[in-house]
């Protein structure tokens, strides 16, 4: 429940930081700034103590769902336990400057340029860059390199493909990236449906964006045809890579035909998601698309690492500095600790646990797709109505046992979704008692269902009044 | 199995023969048999975390951190303090092992926290509205360019030439297939052209991208440009927040949508990010905002709550006619600039400026009486000046480095100046030293 905010804790002349000394003599404020700019007023910001803001902060904390308490199910998320190793490696770059002169920060650079190399390994790309900040910056990026790389060739291209499965990041990367959509449509199996593509594809598309597996858990199995189709327009096969948990040793997208892709580093490589964010979203290319990467790239000039800033292909920069390094760090420090045995362990047991728990649901709820998947599974709310039940009311309902819902009423081609995903995190015994619990609230009053959550720390919340009397600072 | 793996090869086989699966390779059957993987990837054995520790120790030991370093280097990356409470209260596995607030009834701790974000921002820089949080304040200005245009589209956009070359970058790489109409405006003595923007023609220009303190640390007369562009014209401000706490707030000045960087509001150095963008603007402008927003609601029994709002701007919603295609951002650095305006609040983030401010001009004006060194520009500044030197800049930042000073950042396309940044953690000695080495050449 909603205590208070920190603003109300204020009482004037309480501090919370002590400060350097000003050991200096100081000037009038008013020799320095221009007169007419200064403001005469101090920020108008909370006067609180230190134990104030922790005990604050603490009890925020508190109000929250998080991996390390229990399962997190949500489809195409990767929500994986994030390695406690990794938080304390990312702290020993923190004094680091972006803009330090090369030779003392060769620690940092050479760790980019092996992350890139192993990112390269793992999906069979030939170059990558890490500076985008999250999948859907990644996408973007990619879908610059591609325009870049046509008009370098003159040819004109203005037209991008995505399914209706995909996410909705997708089509606003391929607005934001200046080209139009196309959607086509998935065929019965959750698939691309390859006649669509045909009838869909010409000489003035840039790239198909797919996600392999795709949103409902499905390995794309005519991949070989559908880059075949769109290799035969001059087309790029770009890979979405927020399922590549999936594939983890298993497969890799640079074989069966991608031309570039983006990986989450959030998602697959067990950095942590913060509540929303700092993400990584490296893209990867092949060597056709390599001069055409953000810059700087990273060089190794006989064992020296500097960035190199001169490419004039190169689409430009789409962040400040380097990337969400301290996120590579994460990531580096993960793909370490795993090497290729444990990457291949991930993937396998992520399957394994997303089949088993297909099966153990299938029983209680409509599936669409009822093939064995990889990762994650997508099963449909829609035989609830007997009971008067949606999908929602259900989510709602498992917050109440201590577990997190599954993603729902995504991807938009299934009718009250429930998209789960439930990561190589998680043991049988987990499993088990989210098939239970899951179980239990279907047998319960109908009532009791709909109008949950119960026992969270607020109830049911209105969105709608949120939207109609917008309060949005207090 | 690796560690982080619960389940062991004997339970996974259970599972598997539970549910009438003979081999896992049935599961991954429908991948084409010719791109299943026959070998193992190319990577470094597992490693031991005792093994990891010591191989990333030995990358910090062939490099030198700012703790080693005297820092003065800035260009949009400051060396300010960090209180220990925020790493301490970011490490909490309820804030940063939670994914963003998609079941609003158990993410009340982060819903809240990007509310109160929103909040300090909207009092900090007297906007009325503030998302929570973008990539970084690069990005945020892009975006801040293309919400310009979705305002008023097709018109021209006018860039000061004294903004930050990495941004003018990432706003143009923003727009390389947009090809929105970007203007610069000529820079005269270190800042922007005013007499060459009041000659201008403002009938066909939907906004300007102004930066204070801009690249060169200089501030710009933000109120006479306010004054000499037309009301109908959208004035984009990019400034330092730590700058806000002594000057005029943009809500003050007519500034319609507001960018910076959280960099510096407790998210430390980290070798450039993450940070997190600030992007805030006038109420009217809402529906065009990019980004997700906290806001206030009541739950079924009257409690207040707090659910992401405005969704319908927002790409899981609209697709292709979103707003942004920004989804993830960066709410944990949104939690440390949270944390930073509360814990160093009204006097802490005045005092921060404040003694910036002394520090960098007790240098600046120590200076002016070096032989061979001067300041580029004789203008008000902020934090940071472009400083003129004897020699080249790079052979400059070597020298320094020997007695352990990080001296400046290198401006683009100069080669005897540099661009040299003091914060409130500088000392008295350490800007002595600082003197001294120039007083060597």
């Amino acid at each position: 429940m909603f205590d208070r905010f920190i603003k109300e804790l204020s009482v004037s002349g309480k501090k919370g930081v002590k400060l350097p000394d000003l050991d200096i003599n100081e000037k009038n404020i008013n020799e320095l700034l221009p007169e007419n700019l200064i403001d005469m007023e101090k920020p108008n910001l909370p006067e609180v103590s230190e134990p104030d803001v922790v005990r604050h902060f603490v009890a925020l904390s508190e109000k929250n769902y998080h991996i390390d308490k229990n399962l997190y199910p949500l489809g195409s998320c990767t929500m994986k336990y994030n390695p406690k190793i990794n938080e304390f490696m990312a702290l020993s770059f923190k004094d680091f400057h972006p803009m330090q002169p090369e030779e003392t920060v060769q620690g940092p650079l050479k760790l980019m340029y092996e992350l890139e190399k192993y990112l390269c390994e793992i999906t069979g790309m030939d170059s990558v860059s890490l500076q985008p900040a999250a999948g859907a910056q990644g996408e973007f990026s990619s879908l610059l390199v591609a325009r870049a790389y046509f008009e370098d060739k003159g040819i004109k291209k203005t037209n991008v493909i995505v399914p209706d499965s995909a996410h909705g990041t997708n089509p606003a990367s391929v607005k934001m990236a200046g080209f139009n959509v196309i959607e086509i449509k998935s065929n019965s199996e959750g698939l691309v449906d390859i006649e669509s593509l045909k009838n869909k594809i010409n000489d003035e598309t840039a790239v198909f964006m797919i996600t392999n597996p795709n949103t409902l858990g499905l390995f794309e199995k005519q991949i070989k045809e559908i880059a075949e189709i769109v290799h035969s327009h001059n087309a790029l096969l770009y890979m979405d890579g927020a399922n590549l948990n999936a594939i983890l040793g298993i497969a890799r997208p640079g074989d069966m035909g991608f031309d570039l892709m983006h990986y989450n580093l959030h998602k697959t490589f067990s950095t942590p998601h913060g509540g929303g964010g700092p993400g990584s979203g490296p893209i990867g290319v092949k060597d056709f698309l390599k001069d055409y990467l953000p810059v700087p790239r990273i060089i190794n000039d006989n064992g020296f690492y500097r960035f190199d800033f001169n490419l004039p292909k190169s689409i430009g920069k789409v962040l400040n500095y380097w990337g969400n390094f301290s996120v590579m760090v994460r990531a580096y420090v993960y793909i370490k600790m795993m090497g290729s045995e444990g990457l291949k362990d991930v993937s396998k047991a992520a399957i394994i646990n997303a089949n088993y728990l297909l099966r153990k649901l299938e029983k209680y709820f409509y599936v669409p797709y009822p093939s064995n998947c990889m990762h994650e599974f997508v099963l449909s709310g829609k035989n609830l109505r007997d009971k008067g039940l949606k999908t929602l009311n259900v989510a709602k309902r498992l917050l109440d046992y201590g577990f997190h819902a599954p993603t729902i009423y995504f991807p938009l081609i299934v009718s009250e979704a429930l998209m789960i995903e439930p990561t190589e995190s998680e043991s049988k015994e987990t499993l088990d008692t989210f098939v239970d619990v899951l179980k239990k609230i279907l047998e319960e009053d109908p009532e009791i269902v709909k109008s949950a959550p119960h026992n969270t720390p607020v109830k049911k919340l209105d969105e709608v009044l949120a939207t109609k009397e917008i309060k949005i600072h207090w | 199995m690796h560690p982080y793996i619960p389940n062991t090869d004997e339970v996974l086989n259970k599972m598997l023969e539970e549910i009438g699966i003979s081999d896992f390779k049935e599961l991954i059957s429908y991948i084409p048999e010719e791109f299943q993987l026959k070998r193992d990837l190319n990577l470094p054995k597992p490693h031991s975390e005792y093994q990891l520790e010591k191989e990333i120790a030995e990358l910090v030991l062939q490099s030198k951190d700012v703790k080693q370093l005297s820092c003065f280097a800035g260009c949009g990356s400051y060396d300010h303090i960090v209180p220990a409470v925020i790493p301490f209260l970011l490490s909490r596995s309820e804030f940063y092992t939670a994914y963003t607030p998609y079941q609003a009834e158990v993410s009340q701790g982060t819903l809240q926290f990007y509310f109160e974000f929103q909040s300090l921002i909207c009092d900090l820089t007297k906007m009325e509205v503030a998302n929570a949080s973008m990539y970084d304040g690069a990005s945020a200005t892009a975006e801040a360019v293309l919400m310009a245009d979705r305002l008023k589209p097709g018109k021209n956009i006018l860039i000061s030439n004294t903004l930050n070359p990495f941004i003018k970058r990432v706003i143009n790489t923003y727009n390389y297939g947009l090809n929105l109409h970007l203007v610069s405006i000529p820079e005269v003595d270190g800042t922007i052209d005013i007499d060459f923007l009041r000659k201008q023609d403002f009938s066909n220009v939907s906004a300007i991208v102004v930066q204070s303190p801009n690249y060169y640390g200089i501030i710009e007369d933000v109120i006479e440009i306010r004054n000499i562009i037309p009301e109908d014209v959208l004035f984009i401000l990019n400034s330092d927040p730590i700058s806000l706490a002594l000057l005029k707030k943009p809500g003050d000045i007519g500034v319609d949508i507001y960018v910076g960087d959280g960099q510096s509001l407790g998210n430390g150095l980290y070798f450039g990010g993450p940070t997190c963008g600030i992007f805030a603007s006038k109420m009217k402008y809402i529906r065009q905002l990019p980004g997700r927003i906290a806001g206030i609601t009541k739950d079924t029994e009257g409690k207040i709550g707090f659910v992401t709002t405005l969704q319908t701007r927002e790409q899981h919603i609209r697709r292709a006619k979103a707003t942004s295609n920004i989804c993830t951002s960066q709410a944990l650095n949104a939690l440390a600039t949270t944390i930073f305006l509360s814990i160093t609040g009204k006097e802490g983030l005045y005092e921060i400026a404040y003694q910036s401010l002394q520090k960098s001009h007790y240098l600046a004006d120590k200076i002016k009486d070096i032989y061979g060194f001067s300041l580029v520009y004789d203008k008000p500044f902020f934090l940071e000046f472009l400083m003129r030197i004897p020699i080249n800049n790079r052979d400059f930042l070597k020298k320094a480095l020997e007695k352990n000073i990080l001296a400046g950042v290198v401006p683009e396309n100069r080669e005897k100046e540099l661009l040299v940044a003091v914060t409130e953690k500088r000392t008295k000695e350490e800007l002595d030293q600082y003197i001294d080495f120039l007083k060597s050449f």
